[in-house]
């Protein structure tokens, strides 16, 4: 039976109007993020980017989420406020299609950690306009016991023969075995 | 027409903004343009934002090309420039700014003259053509600022200053006295910034009339003092890459005569400490005038426009140059001595400068009636 927990879910909120371009996120993010920490800075390093067209008065600040090994199929134009934007601009992923959250030296995807042991992202302290804002959201959660993976192999097995015939399988099995 | 101020990489002051004119694309804007091309045609804040526009795509500044466009019109006016250097020109105000525009980016006709500026222009239009030209220092246009009181301070920045505006060089002092001793007070309070505590009490006792207020006061070497600390972090910030926005141009700013000198040890490795930053900055911003003086620059083209101030001093005037001059280690026709560049390590500019014969009136300096012998081009 599935159980419902309580989780902290860490967000940014961002404030796409207030974003005035000027990447200061982008480059405490990538120092604090370097190895010895705050020797460098590299917004290429950076886990949170600011996809911009000035021209088009269009400034998203993205943080890096999950890395996908394969592109996706969306390449959805939004038109917001009369200006238009690319699906990619509010995605998050470390994806093949794109050059941002990738280690620029390894290629190995970034991630945002939300800036652990710190009282917030560091970006969030950072922005000068108030453009992102971390929260705390408690969500519920469904946790279901998940099954073995044996368990799981043997359901596929039982749908394709019927149970009997992978019990007669085993016991054929066992006994050649003593034999 | 304003759509969003924005910054420049990792600047918190928003001192660019991108603008929006309808039917036309978008472009981004300085601060100071939003008006000149208004005054130049003493429109409105929508004519001069919609013909920037226009000028922005162009690659017209905001600050020679409206002058020099006004310019025109007031020789027309005149009847200086006539009918047939203007063919076709619409009647209306802003419809002539919009033609000279496309005439000078063109290169077409009179815009061919005007291209080059009002002092350049004024001289090839002739006729009387000069009078017109009257903002100008240097040969440059100048902001279009006309003011009553003179003030000492600025006469020497307008008058000696090398990067030709005068926003290059002010900043770190304040524009004008603050009405009552009180408001003085609280300003100094936390104001570090200031490479000597001298300049607090300049300030301080710094009133709006009375004994200590413009023009005598600040004193001559006081206004020595300060303008030499104000133009010094304007060429620090130039050696440095950095932008006056955030430095030389503002009272009070976050980098400062204080905390330079440890940024370049960290960043470049140089051992450096205040002394050694301003002996560096007195090099370079010597370098500029030696290179200036080189191919002319004399006394007599330290001048502001004549009618920068209603109030002129002649005398007071003198005595700011002369001691400003001596106080820079400049002779009295603003040329760097021997024993100043000596100091500088810049002992064969001194050669180069007696080669030229540059201390014997003009030597072989080319001006521009005289241009220079083949070979000596500089």
């Amino acid at each position: 039976m599935a159980e419902k927990k309580k989780k902290i879910v860490k967000t940014i909120k961002v404030n796409a109007d207030e974003c005035n371009g000027c990447r200061g996120c982008e480059l405490i993010c990538s120092a604090f993020h370097a190895e010895p920490k705050y020797s460098s800075n590299n917004p290429a390093r950076s886990r949170i980017r600011v996809i911009r067209h000035p021209l088009k008065d269009i400034y998203v600040p993205v943080y890096a989420g999950e890395y996908t090994p394969a592109e996706c199929a969306g390449r959805d134009k939004y038109v917001l406020d009369g200006k238009e934007y690319e699906e990619c601009a509010f995605c998050r992923a470390s994806c093949p299609s794109r050059d941002e959250f990738k280690e620029p030296d390894s290629g190995l995807p970034l991630k945002c950690d939300m800036c652990e042991g710190e009282d917030e992202p560091l970006c969030v302290k950072w922005c000068l306009t108030d453009a992102l804002t971390y929260e705390e959201r408690e969500e519920d959660v469904e946790e279901e016991e998940s099954p073995e993976e044996m368990e799981i192999g043997l359901e596929a097995l039982a749908k394709q023969y019927g149970l009997d015939k992978i019990m007669e399988t085993v016991a054929r099995m066992s006994m050649a075995k003593k034999e | 027409m304003r759509t969003r101020f924005i910054s420049c990489y990792n600047c918190p002051v928003k001192c660019g903004a991108t603008l929006d004119v309808p039917d036309k694309s978008t472009y981004m804007m300085k601060c100071f343009t939003k008006l000149t091309y208004t005054m130049a045609a003493m429109s409105d804040l929508e004519f001069g934002l919609t013909i920037a526009q226009r000028a922005t795509e162009y690659g017209v500044d905001g600050y020679s090309a409206p002058q020099v466009m006004a310019f025109a019109l007031e020789l027309y006016e005149a009847g200086i420039l006539t009918d047939k250097d203007f063919p076709d020109m619409p009647a209306d105000n802003e419809g002539r700014f919009f033609y000279l525009l496309d005439k000078i980016v063109n290169r077409e006709g009179i815009g061919d003259v005007l291209a080059d500026g009002t002092y350049w222009a004024a001289k090839e239009i002739g006729n009387g053509a000069e009078e017109y030209a009257h903002n100008n220092i240097k040969k440059i246009e100048q902001l279009p600022l006309k003011l009553g009181r003179f003030n000492p301070i600025y006469f020497l920045m307008y008058c000696t200053g090398e990067k030709i505006n005068i926003t290059q060089i002010e900043g770190q002092f304040p524009q004008a006295p603050f009405p009552k001793r009180e408001h003085r007070e609280k300003f100094v309070k936390d104001w570090f910034q200031v490479p000597d505590e001298k300049f607090k009490q300049y300030f301080l006792d710094w009133d709006i009339k009375g004994d200590n207020a413009l023009p005598y006061y600040p004193t001559v070497e006081m206004c020595c003092d300060i303008v030499d600390w104000q133009e010094k972090m304007h060429y620090i910030d130039d050696a440095l890459g950095m932008c006056a926005g955030l430095s030389s141009f503002h009272l009070k700013p976050p980098y400062h005569m204080h905390n330079f000198p440890k940024f370049v040890s960290a960043g470049a490795g140089i051992d450096m400490d205040e002394d050694s930053l301003s002996h560096a900055a007195r090099r370079y911003r010597t370098l500029v005038r030696a290179n200036n003086i080189r191919r002319g620059m004399r006394r007599k083209d330290e001048r502001p426009p004549e009618d920068h101030w209603k109030q002129r001093i002649p005398e007071l005037e003198k005595e700011l140059l002369d001691t400003y001059y001596q106080f820079k280690g400049w002779n009295e026709q603003g040329i760097p001595t021997k024993e100043s560049l000596h100091d500088l390590d810049l002992d064969y500019v001194y050669e180069e400068f007696e080669k030229r014969g540059v201390y014997s009136e003009n030597g072989a300096t080319p001006t521009e009636d005289t241009p220079a012998a083949k070979g000596e081009e500089v």
